[in-house]
């Protein structure tokens, strides 16, 4: 579904990442790991076109969306729920939903977009019109997760979903993210919760340094200690 | 800075220039000469504002307003009695009885207009951006409002008349030299500096000592009276005006010679106001109809206007800092042409060793919520002098805000910073840095468009108590030797590589003298040998200089043989403290980093 | 008195109006964009000459009006496709300076286009009638003012509430990147806004128009200019300070018109905006100030 090679992502004068290549299946889930700094937000953040891609080549559903623009690649149907959530705080919860429908060609299939994500998250359906802002760090979470499911994504990507939650929300949001997996949405994450990504994930892949150092499937990756030398820099 | 020596070369080439184009066109006489006169007085109102808005960067719309006050005064205190009698019959006493010479009354109209720039200062220095420029036009209209209105002073909107004719080519000249050498002085003067500095980055310039709310009330003040000084020599040039002189239609002429030149620099004023006038004398002879190869063109009202708003257009489109750039053309062509070395002398590495003694820093509980959520929870650091404390934690754990309220620069929550018996937390940012706390950041921010120098010596200058500019120049160069920046002191901060740019913010905050150091990041986009080097130069900073240093890095590596100590942050709450060794092998640490239910198995 | 009072609070509703609906449309750019629309008199002016126009065309009133704001909403998309959007992510003072450089242009062009000097409008009879409610008379455009505005309002709060493309704007004028990852068009959401600001120059135009029948080639630069201050006075980018800022202004200069001794009132309009500056003073970020100040990122 999603082929990458030699992505390179340059801030000025910085390569945050220097030559990635990964690709994902239809139904995968699918994990990017590594300690901060090692360039995992830039690369999904590159994917839809909100960091500046230096060069590579990116493949989705066998064309190249390399060169399009964000608001395009997210009618084609890749669309990312951001690092820090970055809901829309001025607005309320349903505005946001809303917004997370803006680019979907289909307005009839609007209502079944809101029940599938009610279903999801009852709480959101709770505090319909309350101020985004007013939320919890967990509800907020579950917003962006919500907002991004709107548009009905063949491939939805995931930055650090279980930044800033507390424990018991952060199994919650990874039982949801199995949840959407097994409703057939084809999901790559960023996450810094290596246990728990690697108990539900299909494959993982480890960068440090701006380029993927290990790959392989969860049991592969669990049992080897390379994930814990990226992230300790022990070893 | 340049050295005195390039400053007074700099400053003698435009005033012979001057001086010779003023020699050529009393000779040519008439229409040339009035051109020549107009477009003098022009350029030192174009370098006074310069003087405002290219240093703090706000734009101004309310200059005029000055040109006008001092243009109204001189004529009235300049006005032959008798004339006064019969065109103002009910001024007030004090004017009406008052008669000077021109050079007297010129000192006390400019003086007259300095005196309500400092009150209006007042007002308009506590505006930023867009509102203060905003402000400004409030200003020019507020102005025009009163000077209409004062109708028996200045005979409200009808014409002024009997101004003695006092401004000829070499009057406006001497007041043209006047400006441009005062503009070319205030901008490489010390306020000028910090100005500059506010303007690139208010943060880091807050952060690196740099208050400039005197500074901005100064160039205000200045630039008004050299506006003040255009405006008089107009009025005694023209004999009679109206207050629509000092409106809009002018403005827009001024601005646009400001702008299309570059408003940061006295060259720029120059090529502005060279480049406008050139045009405008171009297409008025255009505007009236001409004959041109044969085709009678059509006679076109405000083609002059046109054609300026189209060059304004098309420079902010194309070079948005102007003609002339945001460089001086001494600056430009000195250094390159004379090879000299700013860094002269003898460096001695002694005066960046901390002026204050301090006691140790302690942060208690200190709480950070933004709107709801608590980023930091009751945290406890502390910091000696001579130790290397590590602050390290996963994504969001609240380190950067940590170090932001233990900084100043964001407010706490709650609980305290103490240095020593002080509390320190609330105090403004900028006093920080003389209490001997100095900082970068993480994501880089230098004053960009300064060279690595003036980077450098800004906070050198600001520092506090307030010492002689050679002791900031001094450290300045010492701090600059001290990261091994010397030879690139004179390029732009923003044509560094990242981690030149990372050690520019590192020498910027050790010419402050402090006592503590904190680094968000400061290894981030470096590479392995540009970190090594690094480490090395902060390992000397604590053995040379007993500095305190508090580093928040994610390059574990780093942080685990560089720190003497390390404080983990998880969720906003502190889970470990101790030696590298201790806190590597803690398991609430493995667990922060990799997640709760990591190696049960293993550690079982 | 208590007369003078209450027609003299009809009028500064009814002028406070019109300021708060130019302040609303410099106030939407200013959220999206950051920038100040120097030009915005010229849009009032536009639609302006699309009155007088249509009124020598023999168009009845009822549909040269809403033509009148149709041109200035085109207008506004025009410039910022031809002129704003080439300085689209530069500094504040760039965009004021290009827009101000449009803006003389553009005045210029309607001197040597149309008339350098003011032309009359063609208003219809009724809106200089009154109508009298017990002892005191209440002209039929300040009365239309008013409904107006509170029409226009309402309309403005349901299309950025409950229109698809109005939670698009505000969205994007909290986080721009993120409104793009929603699938927003940057183009088409800038273009919209300037479309609404536009539209908001149109109505304020053509309720000035109405009041004053004629037109000149600088009509929009005062109430623009005091559009300006009204913004800054309630808060530089947020639409409700705008609002405030809007009616604040049109009530401080019809009281001074009113209440000021007559030796003073030249002075007028120096008085008034020294109150405002005063009021800045006080609150430097104005009455009501954008969300988005302060809570900078470090």
């Amino acid at each position: 579904m999603l082929k990458v090679s030699g992505l390179k992502v340059a801030y000025g004068a910085v390569e945050a990442v220097r030559g990635v290549d990964l690709d994902v299946e239809q139904g995968e889930l699918v994990a990017l790991l590594g300690a901060n700094g090692a360039g995992k937000s830039s690369t999904l953040n590159a994917l839809v076109g909100l960091s500046p891609l230096k060069a590579g080549r990116i493949e989705f559903l066998s064309e190249d969306i390399a060169k399009l623009p964000t608001e395009v690649l997210v009618r084609r149907g890749i669309t990312l729920s951001p690092e820090g959530r970055r809901i829309f705080a001025s607005l309320s919860v349903a505005e946001n939903l809303r917004l997370g429908a803006y680019g979907r060609a289909e307005r009839d299939q609007l209502d079944e977009a809101y029940d599938q994500v009610f279903a999801l998250f009852p709480i959101l359906k709770e505090r319909e019109t309350q101020l985004a802002g007013t939320l919890s760090g967990g509800q907020q979470q579950m917003l962006a997760i919500g907002r991004a499911l709107m548009i009905g994504p063949k491939l939805l990507l995931l930055d650090e979903p279980s930044l800033g939650l507390a424990p018991q929300i952060v199994e919650t949001i990874f039982e949801l993210i199995s949840a959407l997996r097994d409703r057939g949405i084809t999901i790559l994450m960023v996450e810094q919760n290596v246990a728990m990504s690697l108990d539900i994930v299909d494959r993982g892949y480890v960068m440090a340094g701006g380029e993927i150092v290990a790959a392989g499937s969860a049991q592969e990756l669990k049992a080897s200690n390379v994930v814990e030398n990226a992230y300790l820099g022990t070893g | 800075m340049l050295p005195r020596r390039f400053l007074t070369f700099s400053l003698l080439v435009p005033t012979l220039l001057v001086f010779a184009t003023a020699a050529l066109a009393s000779t040519a006489g008439g229409g040339v000469e009035r051109m020549m006169i107009v477009f003098f007085i022009s350029l030192t109102a174009v370098a006074g504002m310069g003087l405002y808005s290219g240093n703090s960067g706000i734009l101004s719309f309310g200059h005029l307003s000055f040109m006008g006050l001092a243009a109204y005064a001189s004529a009235v205190l300049t006005l032959p009695l008798q004339m006064k009698k019969l065109t103002l019959p009910n001024l007030p006493a004090f004017l009406a009885d008052a008669h000077f010479d021109f050079l007297p009354a010129m000192i006390l109209a400019v003086l007259f207009a300095m005196a309500v720039a400092l009150l209006t200062g007042l007002i308009i220095s506590r505006l930023e951006g867009s509102a203060a420029t905003i402000a400004t036009l409030a200003l020019l209209i507020i102005v025009h409002g009163v000077i209409i209105g004062a109708r028996d002073i200045t005979r409200g909107s009808q014409s002024f008349f009997g101004v003695p004719r006092e401004t000829g080519i070499w009057v406006a000249a001497t007041v043209c030299i006047i400006a441009l050498v005062v503009t070319r002085l205030f901008r490489d003067s010390v306020p000028g500096l910090r100005l500059r500095a506010s303007r690139e980055d208010p943060i880091a310039a807050g952060a690196s000592g740099i208050g400039i709310k005197r500074e901005r009330l100064l160039a205000w003040v200045l630039s008004a009276g050299l506006v003040a000084l255009a405006g008089v020599a107009l009025g005694h040039f023209l004999g009679a005006f109206s207050p629509k002189k000092f409106y809009f239609v002018d403005t827009f002429a001024l601005l646009a010679m400001l702008i299309v030149g570059g408003m940061t620099t006295m060259t720029g004023a120059v090529v502005g106001a060279v480049t406008i006038t050139v045009v405008t004398e171009v297409l008025r002879r255009l505007e009236g109809g001409v004959q041109l190869l044969g085709i009678q063109l059509p006679e076109v009202f405000g083609l002059t206007q046109i054609g300026i708003g189209l060059i304004i257009l098309l420079v902010m489109f194309k070079q948005r800092e102007g003609l002339a750039g945001i460089d001086e053309w001494d600056e430009r062509i000195l250094p390159r042409l004379l090879k000299f070395n700013s860094n002269a002398g003898q460096i001695n590495t002694s005066v960046l060793e901390p002026t204050r003694s301090a006691g140790t820093l302690k942060a208690d509980s200190l709480t950070k919520r933004f709107s709801g959520l608590v980023a930091v929870d009751q945290v406890s650091v502390s910091l000696r002098p001579g130790e290397i404390l590590g602050l390290i934690g996963p994504n969001g754990s609240g380190k950067t805000t940590l170090l932001n309220m233990i900084s100043g620069v964001l407010p706490v929550s709650s609980g305290g910073v103490r240095l020593g018996e002080k509390i320190i937390s609330g105090l403004p940012v900028h006093r920080f840095s003389g209490l001997g706390i100095a900082r970068t950041f993480q994501n880089i921010r230098l004053f960009e468009r300064l060279s690595v120098r003036q980077n450098v010596l800004a906070a050198a200058l600001s520092n506090w108590p307030r010492e002689p500019v050679s002791q900031a120049q001094a450290r300045a160069t010492a701090a600059l030797d001290w990261m091994e920046l010397t030879d690139k002191a004179q390029l732009k901060a923003d044509t560094l590589s990242y981690g030149d740019q990372r050690r520019v913010e590192i020498a910027r905050a050790l010419a402050l003298g402090p006592n503590y150091l904190f680094l968000d990041e400061p290894a981030a986009g470096m590479n392995r040998e540009e970190t090594d080097a690094l480490m090395q130069i902060l390992r000397r900073l604590r053995d040379e200089l007993g500095l305190g240093i508090l580093i928040v890095d994610h390059d574990l590596p780093l942080i685990v043989s560089l720190c003497d100590r390390v404080t983990v942050l998880n969720e906003g709450q502190l889970i470990a403290e101790g030696t590298p060794e201790e806190v590597q092998s803690d398991p609430a640490v493995i667990t922060a980093y990799l997640g709760r239910k990591h190696r049960e198995e293993n550690v079982a | 008195m208590l007369d003078l009072i209450l027609q003299q609070t009809i009028n500064a509703v009814a002028l406070g109006g019109t300021y708060a609906l130019l302040a609303l449309g410099l106030a939407i750019v200013f959220s999206i964009m950051g920038m100040i629309n120097f030009a915005h008199g010229e849009l009032m002016t536009i639609s302006g000459y699309t009155l007088m126009y249509c009124g020598l065309a023999g168009v009845p009133f009822v549909i040269s009006a809403p033509l009148a704001i149709l041109a200035a909403a085109g207008a506004a998309v025009m410039m910022e496709r031809v002129a704003f959007r080439p300085v689209r992510n530069a500094s504040a003072a760039t965009m004021l300076v290009t827009s101000f450089a449009v803006a003389a242009i553009l005045q210029i062009l309607f001197q040597n286009l149309i008339a350098k000097r003011s032309k009359p409008v063609m208003i219809p009879d009724v809106l200089s009638e009154s109508i009298a409610f017990g002892d005191f008379l209440i002209g039929i455009n300040k009365l239309l003012a008013i409904a107006t505005t509170i029409a226009m309002l309402l309309f403005l709060n349901w299309f950025l509430k409950r229109t698809d493309v109005g939670i698009a704007m505000r969205a994007a004028a909290e986080d721009f990147p993120i409104a793009q990852l929603m699938g927003v068009q940057a183009n088409a959401v800038i273009a919209g806004a300037f479309a609404l600001s536009g539209m908001l120059a149109g109505v304020a135009a053509v309720l000035w128009v109405s009041q004053r029948a004629s037109v000149d080639p600088l009509m929009g630069f005062v109430p623009v200019l005091k559009a300006f201050i009204a913004a800054i006075l309630g808060g530089l980018g947020s639409l409700t300070g705008a609002v405030a800022g809007g009616f604040m202004l049109g009530f401080i200069e019809i009281y001074l018109t009113a209440f000021l001794p007559e030796h003073l009132l030249e002075f007028k309009e120096p008085i008034g905006l020294g109150i405002v500056v005063l009021m800045l003073l006080w609150r430097p970020n104005g009455l009501i100030p954008a969300a988005a100040i302060g809570s900078q990122k470090v």
